[in-house]
Parts: C-alpha cells; structure tokens; sequence
C-alpha cells in the first residue's frame, strides 16, 4: 500500500539544523503524521529546511501543515524555511494558495541551510 | 470525445488513484501539461473535502465541451463537516485560482462543485477567475 510518508526523508545536516525532504505525492492522508513530523522537528532544532524540490504533488492540508510548522517556528524564536524546484503544480499550489508569500523562500539547498536569512522575507500574519 | 466519469468510495486513500486516471484522461483529451496540472490539483480538493466532510460516495465527472472542459464533483448523503461555503480556505483558494470558473451547491443531502476551465494555455492561472457559492 502507498504511504506517503515513505517519501519523506529526515537529515541533520548540522547539529540544531533539520532537513525534512519531500519527495513524490504529499496529501491529507498523511496529514497527522507530518504534523506530527513536523512539530517534533520544530520543537527540536533551531532550523528547519522544507525541500519539496523533489515533490511532485502537493495539496491544501500539506500547506496548512507547513504555515503552521512555520508559525510554531516563529513563535519559538527557530527558523522554518521552504526550498523549491520546478515542478510547475507544486510551485503553482504555493503561489496561488499565498503560501509562498508567508514563508522564507530559498533557492538552492546551501541558501537553505546557511546561516544568512533568505533574501525573501515572509510577510508576517 | 469520451467524458470521464468516477465514483469514489468515501476513503482519502482512492485520491491517489483518482488523480492519476484524471490525468490519463486529461492527456487523452488534449490538455497542456498546465491544464492537466490544474484540473487535477482543483479536482483533488474538492474531492478530498467532499471524502473528509461528507458521507456517502463521491462523483466526479468531466467532459471537454470544444474549447473547455467542464467539470462536477458531488457527493451523496448528508453534509457532516463544515459546509461546502467554509471549505478550508486553502482548498477553496487554490480551486478559484485554478479554474476560469467554480459554483458550488449546497443542499442538505447533496453538495456539488462545478468548475469549468477555458481550454485556453492564457487563461490558465491568469487571475482569480470567479467562483459563486450558494447554500440551498
């Protein structure tokens, strides 16, 4: 059977730091577990990097995951960055759902994983 | 040119299947790969938010009308969820940025979402396009 969470791959490429990358097709029947994934790895590390470079689908509730990930990151003074490919219908569901405008938007994996903030700010809540 | 036609269990996990069969049948019916992108992903939500909300069997068809495609998800049984008008915003965002045009119709039994794409590479993601939501 297809488990979407098989497609998500934890790294920690630096101590405080987390990877999470996503790969194939992310929708709400994983929704709980990547809550959960992603509460755990807020709550763990200082940043955490978001890579759906390799993703090729990507709906509401994932969204929804990743805005509050990024909230919780917020409000715990850590950081919660986005990293993006070119799949069109990924990069499309976060640009026409607003989702892209509120997170910090990278564009290459050492951008990502640096110490300098992104040169795209989130615009706040 | 065939319609396409599914009837969907209530079960989240059938999403995956109805995706790809969507898509199939987009490339049969000469959608840009955009087109096939968008269909699909509108199609998803609302498919999904009639699955979660809903009870009963979940409906969807689709039909290529010259230069459009039309499109209807609806499902049986009554509405247990929030209703169809505070679909999660996220859902409803991407269905009205995704489509030329979406109406949704609420009634106590039955809840269907009409969406319809202009078959034109310029319209697709050109703006917000315009939706109606109406409660029976």
């Amino acid at each position: 059977m297809y488990d979407p969470m098989d497609h998500v791959q934890v790294d920690y490429p630096a101590v405080g730091t987390a990877l999470i990358t996503f790969r194939g097709e992310h929708d709400l029947v994983a929704r709980d577990e990547l809550r959960a994934t992603l509460d755990l790895l807020v709550e763990q590390n200082t940043l955490v990097v978001a890579d759906f470079s390799e993703a090729e689908f990507v709906d509401s509730t994932t969204l929804h995951a990743l805005l509050d990930a990024d909230m919780a990151a917020r409000m715990k003074g850590r950081r919660f960055r986005l990293l993006l490919g070119t799949r069109a219908i990924v990069r499309a569901a976060f640009e026409l759902s607003g989702v892209l405008d509120r997170l910090d938007c990278t564009h290459s994996r050492e951008e990502a994983l640096g110490d300098e903030s992104p040169t795209q700010f989130a615009k706040p809540f | 040119m065939e319609p396409f036609e599914a009837s969907l269990p209530p079960d989240l996990a059938r999403l995956r299947v109805l995706r790809r069969e969507l898509g199939d049948w987009l490339d049969r019916v000469g959608a840009s790969s955009d087109q096939r992108d968008a269909v699909v992903l509108a199609i998803h939500e609302a498919a999904a938010n009639a699955i979660e909300h809903a009870n009963g069997r979940v409906t969807v068809r689709g039909a290529r009308d010259e230069e459009k495609l039309l499109l209807v998800v609806s499902n049986t049984g009554r509405w247990k969820g929030p209703r169809a008008s505070d679909m999660g915003l996220g859902g409803l965002t991407l269905m009205r940025a995704l489509m030329s045009n979406l109406e949704i119709h609420v009634e106590p039994e039955r809840t269907t979402v009409r969406m319809r794409l202009d078959f034109s590479p310029s319209e697709v993601h050109a703006d917000l396009g315009s939706s109606r939501v109406t409660d029976a």
